[in-house]
């Protein structure tokens, strides 16, 4: 589970770090889905900070752990799918 | 149109080159990368140091009075207290044993605190034995969470991974503020 975590925080902003690079030069369906995964992966980010926080106690099993766990990541991919949904029907 | 965008951007300032330059880019990308990557867990640190500044009034850690506080002399044993504390949670909370008993002399009570999830903790009368407040010490929550001890002993690597990253950011961000023309 704590794999999740680690790469909604670190791997995902990273990953849309590397595919946002010089992307003017992306073609538009590229470029859908890098704007649909950093929007989903920034509402993935309040998902999983409402998580964290409400209430103060220690997620460890449930909706809530899996919200914490996972929000950032399926956010993204979430996002990404979209994007390219709606690159695809331009 | 040459006249124009000379006189808005002044006269032209000579490239930087070498070391100066390379130092540069160093700082922007520095800037950006761990800016986008650290984003998550600083929001975490910021979020619940608010919190933590203001527990009292948001109600995350009781506020116990005691005005009949008796002389500590007159105390009862350690076992009995910790026998009362746990007569007044839940048996599962009491199952998972308790984490410390924090005496106050002054108040004339102790608070015994939990192992359990939700860190519950009961503060009970030093002389009589009688429990004063029985509930959640969420601030204990927030306080893990914030030095990111709740995600186990390597836990706090990820606060400092922050707080480093807030550093350069820092650095960074000031660099590409007094010389920004510097990247070239």
């Amino acid at each position: 589970m704590i794999a999740g975590l680690l790469a909604g925080l670190f791997l995902v902003p990273v990953a849309l770090l590397w595919l946002g690079h010089r992307l003017r030069r992306r073609t538009p369906g590229a470029r859908a889905v890098f704007w649909g995964a950093t929007i989903g992966h920034s509402l993935g980010i309040l998902a999983t900070l409402a998580a964290v926080h409400y209430p103060p106690v220690l997620w460890t099993q449930g909706w809530r752990a899996v919200a914490v766990h996972w929000s950032m990541v399926a956010g993204a991919l979430l996002g990404a799918a979209v994007g390219a949904a709606a690159g695809r029907a331009r | 149109m040459q006249t124009t965008k000379t006189a808005r951007t002044g006269p032209a300032e000579p490239r930087p080159k070498g070391g100066r330059r390379g130092w540069a880019r160093w700082m922007f990308y520095s800037h950006l990368w761990l800016g986008v990557a650290t984003t998550g867990i600083v929001l975490i640190i910021c979020i619940t140091g608010v919190l933590l500044n203001h527990k009292r009034p948001l109600g995350l850690m009781p506020e116990v009075q005691n005005p009949q506080a008796g002389e500590l002399g007159a105390s009862l044993p350690i076992a009995e207290l910790a026998r009362r504390a746990e007569g007044a949670v839940p048996a599962e909370v009491a199952a998972a044993g308790i984490d410390r008993m924090d005496v106050r002399p002054g108040d004339g009570f102790v608070k015994v605190r939990f192992d359990d999830r939700a860190v519950h903790e009961v503060t009970v009368d030093l002389a009589t034995g009688r429990v004063l407040h029985a509930g959640e010490r969420n601030d204990v929550f927030l306080e893990k969470l914030h030095s990111g001890e709740i995600f186990g002993d390597q836990g706090i690597l990820l606060s400092d991974l922050a707080a480093v990253g807030l550093a350069i950011l820092v650095i960074s961000g000031y660099w590409l503020w007094l010389y920004p023309r510097s990247r070239g």
